[in-house]
């Protein structure tokens, strides 16, 4: 398996699957350098398909400012899809990148996104394909593995499996990191004198040089097993986003992906301090980019790619200092036939206005978060919204031209009782009240979502459990009753079982990665696609360990209690978290 | 506005790609190039472009037409100069001409394609003779059944109608052992013949099944119905 993937072999495996278009690469702006031109390798992985991690705009941010020194190269790699597993397992081909069908092992270093619990599996897949072990401390050669994104600051369960991970923005660490290595590699380094120098850089995590501590099975302790290991590891933040490169030549996917369009990153982090979310947390401080570097941006980035809509991403883009200006700014500035298109908009007439103002060609839908049902379950989880400013935000889409809205909340909230939940339905129907009075002609359509509350490692919330999952079912049946009589609406629940492992893995210990490893030998893979997601196998794994998932999912944590990711640290104290926990005790 | 017919061939590294993702990728290319592509009027614009006939996912070709609407008049060689320089490789803009406003569409003229079909049997030793029998035996079957996938299920159709002319073609040289067949085979709205349907008979025929992803196809052209015979679209 030593040499890249031949073009016959690759034509036989292509041949053989469904949307062969997932692996073909070669697509518009991919970057293709002969490798003897090269010191350092990386392969950016993504342990979910191709049309999910294209999606991803980190992915391209680094694929960017990799490939733009002259030194190193980044390629891409996906999970494969499961009928293309089957054939490389049999016919003992190793997953390859896009660019250059090189086999995964022949890369210096692999860098996994971790955006998701439930990719886990896909990424012990992935290495296993690759023939590369999986576990840390089996590997004598080959590339190293890394891990970054949102889950790397819980990544216990995965520590195992990563010898490094990162936390925080990748920009500027990641050409630490390479060079480094490159340096390294010339002296002729061990692997271990290397993870050991990687150790010392800020928002840098070798979890192999940390021991954790376990008294019957109960997490109460990490400790530095060598001198370069810090306690506690900080994130490392860019400090201005107009100073990092900007990947304005996208690579342009093929295949119809997720997120079929250009994307603008108008800011990082987030103005709310919603006490359930992991993003507000680990993407602070927020920061913007300049009008003016948007609008340079945003025409060469249609320039390069051809797009006709163009995204103004950020955690909350009604939040921008100056939206108002930048839309109107970037309208004047790009051709006519490009649509923008805001996508994470805040619950106010402010945003509808705007909205309506950048949607000019057709009105699809808008989606709003009210998240709970009552004001005093939105007052709980710092959710600043009131019933009036709510309904006046819709009555201005209504009069705007929206026709369908999509609204998304959360159930097993802390605190939330049976008239919290009940409310929804009475909020729904005041929808449908204030769209029946402005007399339109159109029929409404809405649709209504309701996912299921999973603490998050640092957040205010990270101690509280999540309901058991025969609560989920009961709690999802009232809400169903609720809205069952409104014809306008479309229900939609999560999969209890999803939720729960996602609970598990995101305030997991180390303990969990055998129960990770015995899952994926039982053949789990993409746990976040319902259609694959094994609920037995997972089980099976969990009992074989000793635990149950709901053990994880449904534990309680005390303040005094020491935290599985303490020693992990995204900018904010303890005594932050604690006093955000306890403020809402008096809206109870 | 302006109405310009052009042809694109595909090679081999792009075979994978969909029907979908070939206008996904001549829209964007086009836009890039800065070609002023016109839009449907209404609700949701669509830039007036089409193809002749979907090019299916695994064949190469040669000469498929296309046609597109323009806001402003450009010279063709301009056009497809322009667009050539965003085309990714395994794709190329072969030329273009105008075409009047008054011409149907090409989607409703187009009747036959020409393939070349390369065929490449499970049993190697397989001979040319025995597969030129095979095609012969073909030739003087009355009827063709094949089943096919619809929305509604499978259905059987007869496609013996549809094969307008199937030879098998003498290789020399030192392409001498490799299969070559040449299929003119009806295709567009009305029905039609697909080549692997053929060569799965061919197979069977021979009692040696075609394996699927050794057969490689590649269509010439596209043919409209002009009197009696063809002409190239």
């Amino acid at each position: 398996m030593n040499n890249k993937v031949d073009v016959d072999q690759i034509n036989y495996l292509l041949y053989q699957v469904s949307q062969p278009s997932r692996y073909v690469g070669n697509e518009w702006n991919a970057i293709i350098k002969e490798h003897q031109q090269v010191s350092l390798k990386l392969a950016l992985a993504f342990p979910d398909l191709y049309e999910v991690g294209m999606s991803n705009l980190g992915l391209q941010i680094l694929y960017h400012i990799v490939n733009q020194k002259k030194d190193f190269v980044a390629e891409r790699v996906f999970a494969p899809g499961t009928d293309l597993e089957e054939l490389l397992r049999r016919e003992k081909i190793s997953l390859f990148s896009l660019e250059t069908f090189t086999p995964l092992q022949e890369f210096d270093l692999v860098g996994f996104s971790l955006q998701y619990e439930l990719n886990y599996t896909n990424l012990l897949n992935m290495l296993n394909l690759s023939g590369i072990p999986l576990r840390s401390s089996q590997r004598v050669e080959g590339p190293l593995i890394m891990g970054g994104g949102g889950c790397a600051f819980n990544p216990e369960p995965l520590a195992p499996f990563l010898d490094i991970l990162v936390l925080g923005d990748g920009e500027e660490i990641i050409l630490d990191i390479m060079k480094r290595m490159q340096k390294a590699k010339e002296r002729g380094a061990s692997r271990k004198e290397i993870l050991i120098e990687l150790a010392g850089l800020e928002g840098i995590y070798v979890p192999s040089l940390y021991e954790p501590k376990y008294e019957s099975r109960l997490f109460t302790g990490i400790e530095p097993l060598d001198p370069q290991a810090k306690l506690p590891v900080n994130k490392v933040t860019v400090d201005d986003l107009n100073e990092v490169p900007y990947p304005s030549a996208p690579i342009v996917p093929y295949k119809q992906v997720v997120h079929d369009r250009g994307v603008l990153e108008i800011s990082r982090g987030c103005a709310k301090g919603c006490r359930f979310c992991q993003a507000g947390v680990t993407y602070r401080p927020r920061r913007h980019r300049t009008v003016e570097n948007l609008k340079q941006l945003a025409v060469s980035l249609i320039q390069n790619t051809g797009y006709d809509e163009l995204s103004l991403a950020s955690l909350s883009s009604s939040d921008y200092p100056s939206i108002g200006q930048l839309v109107r700014e970037l309208s004047a500035e790009i051709p006519g036939w490009v649509n923008l298109s805001l996508p994470s908009l805040r619950l106010d007439s402010f945003s509808v206005q705007l909205a309506a103002e950048v949607q000019k060609k057709h009105k699809t839908s808008l989606t709003f978060a009210p998240e709970a049902g009552t004001e005093r379950l939105r007052k709980v989880i710092n959710k600043k919204i009131s019933e009036d400013e709510f309904l006046e935000a819709l009555d201005h889409a209504f009069a705007a031209g929206w026709r369908m809205i999509k609204l998304y909340y959360m159930v097993g909230l802390p605190t939330e009782t049976d008239e919290d939940i009940e409310a929804i339905g009475d909020m729904v129907r005041k929808v449908i009240d204030l769209y029946r009075r402005g007399g339109y002609r159109e029929k409404l359509k809405l649709s209504v979502s309701a996912s299921t509350f999973s603490p998050k490692a640092h957040t205010p919330f990270q101690w509280e459990p999540q309901i058991s999952r025969q609560e989920m079912r009961r709690r999802q049946k009232l809400l169903a009753k609720a809205l069952q009589k409104m014809k306008q609406v479309d229900f939609k629940w999560h999969d209890p079982f999803t939720s729960c492992l996602e609970a598990a893995f995101s305030r997991g210990d180390r303990l969990l990665a055998d129960v990770l490893e015995t899952a994926w030998q039982k053949g789990c893979r993409f746990d976040n696609w319902t259609e694959y997601l094994a609920m037995e196998k997972w089980e099976e794994a969990f009992a074989e360990h000793g635990f149950s998932v709901e053990e994880y999912a449904c534990h309680r944590f005390d303040h005094g209690d020491p935290l599985p990711w303490e020693h992990l640290s995204c900018g904010l104290s303890k005594e932050f978290f604690i006093k955000e926990h306890q403020k809402p005790q008096g809206a109870l | 506005m302006q109405r310009l017919q052009f042809y694109f061939s595909r090679g081999e590294e792009l075979i994978y790609i969909s029907h979908l993702d070939i206008m996904r990728l001549l829209q964007r290319a086009m836009r890039r190039a800065g070609s002023p592509l016109a839009h449907t009027k209404g609700y949701n614009p669509q830039p007036r472009l089409s193809i002749a006939a979907p090019l299916p996912v695994g064949v190469t070709a040669k000469r498929e037409p296309a046609e597109v609407y323009l806001e402003q008049n450009i010279s063709p060689s301009n056009f497809v100069e322009d667009f050539n320089r965003q085309l990714p490789r395994g794709i190329l803009i072969e030329d273009a001409v105008e075409i009047s406003e008054e011409a149907p569409p090409l989607m409703q003229v187009i009747d036959a394609a020409l393939y070349q079909v390369y065929p490449f049997f499970e049993e190697s030793s397989i001979s040319p003779e025995k597969v030129r029998d095979g095609v012969e035996k073909i030739k003087h079957k009355e009827e063709i059944t094949v089943r096919r996938k619809g929305k509604k299920g499978w259905r059987e159709i007869d496609i013996r109608p549809f094969i307008y002319r199937l030879e098998f073609k003498n290789n020399d040289g030192e392409e001498k052992n490799k299969l070559e067949l040449e299929m003119f085979l009806k295709t567009g709205s009305q029905g039609g013949a697909r080549p692997g349907e053929i060569v799965n008979l061919l197979g069977e025929m021979l009692g040696s099944p075609q394996l699927p992803y050794q057969l490689r196809l590649n269509r010439v052209a596209l043919y409209r119905r002009d009197g009696q015979g063809w002409t190239p679209a």
